[in-house]
C-alpha cells in the first residue's frame, strides 16, 4: 500500500491510497490520517486505486469520520471500484459516508451545496 | 502447500504464520485455487474478504496477539458444485453463541468481520475444536450454467 498526500491547489488535503489496505497494512494508513487530523478538520481520502479493504480498513476509515465530526470537520470519501463499494453497502457504512465518484464532482457538488 | 484429489474433489492446503503480513499470501493462493473453478471474478473477490477477515480473527482473536509460533492451516476443497475454504486455528477458540451475538458496532468500530463473512459467503459454520482451536468452513457455490 502506498499514500500521497496532496494538499497544495485544493481546498483540503486529499489522501491518495494505492493498493490492498488489509490487517497489515492499515496500521500505515491510520498513521497518515492521524497526521492529516492534526492539521486539518476536513479532508479528502481519495479511494480510487484502492483494489482491496477489510474490516480493519473499515474501522480506521470510521474512527476518523468520528473525530473529525467531533471537531466539526468532515471526511469526504472518492472511490468508483464496484467492490470496495459492495462492501460499504453491505456494512451500511455507504449511508454514513459522504462518497464521491471523483474529487472535480466532490468539489463541484461541495460548491453547489449537495453530496452525490 | 500440500495436495489431496479424489475423483470429484481437489484439495489444496496451505499453512501460514499467524502475522498479518501472511494474510495477503492466503489471498494469493485463493485467488489461484479459485480461478480453477467457475467461480466468477466477484465470487472470488467476495471469498477474498471472507478469509481474510477469518484469518484476522484468528490472529487476533484466537491468539490474543501476534506470535509467529503460531500457524492457521487453511484448506481449500474444490468440490463439484463448491468451493469451501475452511481456515483452522488452535487457539483459545469462541463459542458458537459468542459468535451469534456478535453485531456490528458502529460506535466501538467492530464487528464487521463476522458480519462481513456471514454476508459474503453461501454457507458459513463456526466450529469449536478440541482441545482447543476454532474452524471457520465458509462455502460459495458455483455460478448456475
Amino acid at each position: 500500500m502506498n499514500v500521497q498526500v496532496k494538499s497544495e491547489g485544493v481546498p483540503f488535503p486529499a489522501v491518495s491510497v494505492v493498493g490492498e489496505v488489509d490487517v497489515y497494512t492499515a496500521p500505515q494508513l491510520r498513521e497518515k490520517i492521524l497526521e492529516i487530523e492534526a492539521a486539518h478538520r476536513t479532508f479528502i481520502l481519495n479511494l480510487q486505486e484502492v483494489s482491496y479493504i477489510d474490516s480493519t480498513g473499515l474501522g480506521i476509515l470510521i474512527g476518523s469520520l468520528k473525530r473529525t465530526k467531533e471537531k466539526g470537520g468532515s471526511l469526504y470519501l472518492v472511490f468508483t471500484n464496484p467492490m470496495i463499494k459492495k462492501i460499504f453497502d453491505i456494512t451500511g457504512l455507504s449511508q454514513v459516508f459522504d462518497i464521491f465518484s471523483s474529487e472535480p464532482d466532490l468539489l463541484k457538488s461541495l460548491e453547489t451545496g449537495k453530496s452525490s | 502447500m500440500k495436495t489431496q484429489h479424489t475423483q470429484d474433489t481437489c484439495s489444496v492446503e496451505l499453512e501460514i504464520p499467524s502475522r498479518s503480513e501472511f494474510v495477503g499470501v492466503a489471498r494469493l493462493a485463493l485467488s489461484g485455487v479459485a480461478s480453477r473453478t467457475p467461480l466468477t471474478y466477484e465470487d472470488i473477490e467476495d471469498l477474498k474478504v471472507a478469509l481474510s477477515e477469518a484469518c484476522n480473527n484468528a490472529i487476533q482473536h484466537a491468539y490474543s496477539e501476534e506470535n509467529p509460533e503460531f500457524s492457521i492451516s487453511i484448506r481449500f476443497h474444490i468440490l463439484p458444485d463448491a468451493l469451501e475454504v475452511d481456515v483452522e486455528d488452535t487457539g483459545h477458540g469462541f463459542s458458537l453463541e459468542q459468535v451469534e451475538k456478535i453485531k456490528v458496532d458502529l460506535e466501538r468500530e467492530r464487528g464487521f468481520g463476522i458480519f462481513l463473512i456471514r454476508s459474503l459467503v453461501d454457507d458459513v459454520t463456526f466450529e469449536s475444536l478440541t482441545p482447543s482451536g476454532t474452524r471457520v468452513a465458509m462455502t460459495k457455490r458455483y455460478p448456475k450454467q
